[in-house]
């Protein structure tokens, strides 16, 4: 038998190509109601909700979860792969958790880490081309407590976790190493 | 064979930047502080372990299920190794499929395609 994986990308991968209008419409009427349920139990259910008026949290776990339950499961997968966000979607593929506990599991998740990000704000960035250097720069005591490399894809392509603060410094190292 | 040079030199010069929308510093020990909750949620559930589940952490298969367990607390604040995923998946499998466009697992397989 040909062995297939089956590959599940991460959030700002979707996040990318999944636009508004496109979740508005394909979301299904059980992904609604699903998502009224955990809102509900969860106390974090808005009025906004209801309005259709998304904002950036409501949008990230809302598309994840809307493409998650439109798609049906297949048996003949033998391995399952997927990048930050993705590994969690693989245990509902893989069986490991029911689709209930995956919901559940991503939203409680996404809440804490959007709440830490409040309390320490800073994001990522995707550096394709990345100099043979930037270990060293990120290991400078500049940017050494706030700058670390957070996925690997390749030799030349990463994503990177900055603080806020160290930002503008960061990028315009970045900016002369390109010229 | 020039062309080929050239090209790998291009690419190695070039540097893209660009802020992922809608991320906070994950995957990285700058969100420490929050261990312990995420700990918490994840030894929450009942996984019915299965040998078939890459680890973003360790770039292999999850061992068991105290194994799964650590990973997916580990992934939270560690590098996640996607070049070893994919080597993994290159080696072992035929093919791989996704439910997300087509398009999306293209881009990353190019993307990462300079190390395989």
């Amino acid at each position: 038998m040909k062995k297939i994986a089956l590959i599940l990308p991460p959030q700002h991968f979707q996040f990318k190509e999944v636009s508004l209008k496109d979740i508005k419409k394909n979301i299904k009427i059980i992904v609604l109601k699903k998502f009224r349920e955990i809102f509900k139990k969860n106390f974090i259910w808005k009025k906004s909700y209801i309005k259709k008026k998304f904002n950036k949290y409501e949008i990230n776990t809302i598309v994840l979860i809307s493409i998650i339950l439109s798609k049906n499961k297949n048996s003949k997968y033998t391995l399952f792969g997927g990048v930050s966000i993705g590994e969690f979607l693989s245990l509902y593929f893989a069986n490991i958790l029911s689709l209930n506990e995956t919901i559940d599991l991503v939203l409680r998740r996404a809440k804490i880490l959007y709440d830490e990000n409040k309390k320490n704000p800073g994001f990522m960035l995707s550096i394709y081309g990345a100099p043979s250097n930037l270990k060293k720069i990120i290991n400078t005591p500049k940017f050494k407590n706030n700058v670390k490399i957070s996925i690997i894809y390749s030799k030349f392509f990463y994503n990177i976790s900055v603080r806020k603060n160290v930002y503008k410094n960061f990028k315009n190292i970045l900016k002369k190493k390109k010229n | 064979m020039f062309i080929k040079i050239l090209k790998i030199y291009l690419r190695k010069k070039k540097i893209n930047f660009s802020i992922l929308q809608g991320t906070g510093a994950w995957h990285s020990s700058l969100i420490l502080n929050s261990k312990n909750k995420i700990k918490k949620l994840i030894n929450n559930y009942n996984y019915k372990f299965k040998d078939c589940l890459l680890s973003n952490f360790t770039g292999y298969k999850h061992k068991n299920k105290s194994n799964l367990k650590n990973n997916l607390i580990s992934q939270t604040f560690n590098v996640i190794r996607w070049d070893k995923n994919i080597k993994f998946i290159k080696k072992n499998c035929f093919n791989y499929e996704s439910p997300f466009k087509i398009k999306t697992i293209q881009k990353i397989i190019y993307l990462t395609k300079s190390n395989i």
